[in-house]
């Protein structure tokens, strides 16, 4: 089973950003990102804010970005030879699952994110105002895999195994 | 650091894969499939260059393998570095100088 | 909670569910690692990666919780030893023995959610640090030793370090520096016969879990002020945070957090 690793600091980081309101859209998008820590385990290190200029205006979807927010995680996955998580946060409690237009810009950014590290792992990352859930595709692979077991590193340690953190 | 930084490109005219890392608030600079000396097996191996102080010597140059030469050598500098094993042998007093000339003089201290 | 956590339920409602899915590391399953193992079995963690490459002799019987005399007629290894206990408290326990140096076999290690550090030498201890910090574990480290001072009487002494990512490293406390490293290694790493005996490991190896079981429950809504470092004085027998702590605490500057994960080394 897959699992994702991520410091408070980054954890804190990613929610302080995706809680702010932007001028036109009615949520915001950043990018965790990662390096394997063996073959199970995904360890985040960093996240990257969009800046509101990179935001289309799009009534029928809750964010729209341009190409030039999408090359801003190229650049640096690239650079540092990392995996993107796409991040945006659902404004409600409990398990959060992809909306269909979520599901539907999943393709097109996978393939953008394989072109700039094609050995990561890449995928999508969704908070709730409590929980997190997180759709990762392994290089090469064709099919998704969900993980569900998500270690927020602190003290304590925050552990969360089904969508629900423990402590 | 400009000046490691400079001595980096230096050290990349010749070594064109050289890359750095961070680990334990050392600087590392690995450098793979480095040529090893006349005379030595394997006559390639990656490298790693610590240019500060490291296990009480002056600076050290780690190897992927050990390095079977004429010259008796003590490889007494085992160690887990960026993730995997790393040998080395002792020979210490190498400091002062440039990143290349460092690689250069460890990698003299194989044969000489 | 069930039954048989009642006595425990003060650690918090989801104990059960921490039990059944915390992965717990121990590395080195002498005297300190056996009594963290026993400690961890008796409260109830069901998974676990060994590491310990030794048998046992009769050297260790004086330390070695759970060994037998019939163990080392047999010449176990430690690792069955510690495996055995686990399962005499919990026959559904799942357990990964690894019988070679970890630095041999570490990606089992990446697994972890908590590790228990109980090693020889600073250079071991450093460079599992910095497979922890890489790979986002907190680590938890033992360590005792017995010293003539300069009037040749016994001085025994040790530490309990918590390294958890973010927080300051055995490095940012000076409990790992380049004069113990250079040290280690003008003595070959030949530490000779190091004095060991049981009771110092126990205090250790009960502060060590205390500190995990805080980390992983938050028992006394206290655990951001949670003591990361503990030095033990066996003469005075006492066990306090140590001096350092006072110290305010920054960021560490070993570790940063940009450059953990798994390196891909080889061509650009």
């Amino acid at each position: 089973m897959m699992q994702l690793r991520m410091p408070q600091s980054i954890h804190q980081e990613m929610r302080s950003d995706l809680r702010r309101s932007h001028p036109f859209a009615f949520e915001r998008i950043g990018y965790i990102f990662t390096k394997p820590a063996g073959e199970s385990v995904l360890v985040a290190t960093g996240y990257q804010s969009i800046p509101d200029q990179y935001y289309i205006k799009d009534n029928s979807v809750g964010a729209r970005i341009d190409h030039q927010a999408i090359a801003l995680a190229m650049k640096r996955a690239d650079m540092n030879k990392e995996g993107i998580l796409h991040t945006h946060i659902h404004n409600k409690n409990g398990l959060p699952i992809f909306s269909r237009d979520d599901r539907a810009d999943h393709p097109n950014l996978l393939r953008s994110f394989r072109n700039a590290a094609p050995g990561m792992t890449h995928g999508f990352l969704l908070l709730s105002t409590d929980k997190m859930m997180v759709r990762v595709w392994l290089p090469q692979h064709e099919s998704p895999i969900d993980i569900f077991r998500f270690t927020i590193v602190n003290l304590p340690l925050s552990l969360d195994v089904s969508g629900g953190f423990l402590v | 650091m400009q000046q490691l930084e400079e001595q980096f490109q230096v050290l990349k005219e010749i070594c064109i894969n050289a890359q750095v890392f961070e680990e334990s608030g050392y600087t590392f600079i690995y450098i793979p499939d480095q040529k090893m000396p006349h005379g030595c097996t394997p006559p390639v191996s990656d490298v790693i260059l610590c240019p500060q102080e490291h296990s009480g010597y002056t600076s050290r140059l780690f190897f992927k393998d050990i390095i079977q030469t004429p010259k008796q050598l003590n490889w007494n500098g085992q160690a887990f570095i960026l993730g995997q094993q790393w040998h080395a042998f002792s020979y210490n007093n190498v400091a002062n100088m440039p990143l290349l000339n460092m690689v250069i003089n460890h990698l003299r201290g194989l044969v000489a | 909670m069930s039954a048989k956590n009642n006595r425990q339920s003060f650690l918090g409602p989801n104990l059960d569910q921490v039990l059944e899915t915390v992965v717990i590391g121990v590395v080195g399953l002498g005297g300190g690692g056996s009594q963290i193992v026993q400690q961890l079995a008796h409260i109830g963690f069901k998974n676990y990666v060994l590491y310990d490459f030794d048998k046992i002799t009769d050297t260790n019987l004086n330390r070695l919780v759970g060994a037998t005399k019939h163990d080392v007629e047999e010449e176990l290894p430690k690792l069955f030893i510690s495996k055995r206990l686990i399962r005499g408290l919990l026959p559904d326990a799942r357990i990964s023995c690894i019988s070679k140096h970890w630095q041999d076999q570490p990606d089992d290690l990446k697994t972890c959610d908590i590790i228990f550090g109980c090693l020889d030498g600073y250079q071991n201890r450093a460079e599992l640090e910095s497979l922890t910090r890489r790979s986002l574990i907190p680590y938890i480290d033992i360590g005792m030793d017995v010293r003539n001072d300069k009037n040749n009487i016994p001085r025994m002494f040790g530490q309990v370090f918590a390294s958890i990512p973010g927080y300051p490293c055995m490095r940012c406390y000076d409990f790992i520096n380049e004069e113990v490293l250079a040290k280690e290694t003008l003595a070959y790493g030949d530490a000779g016969i190091r004095p060991q005996v049981v009771w110092p490991n126990s205090v250790l190896a009960g502060t060590a879990v205390g500190l995990a079981m805080n980390l992983l429950m938050n028992w006394t809504g206290k655990c951001e002020e949670q003591i990361i470092y503990y030095e033990y004085d066996g003469n005075k027998g006492t066990i306090k945070p140590h001096v350092k702590c006072d110290i305010p605490s920054k960021a560490c500057v070993h570790y940063k957090r940009e450059n953990a994960g798994d390196l891909a080394l080889g061509r650009n």
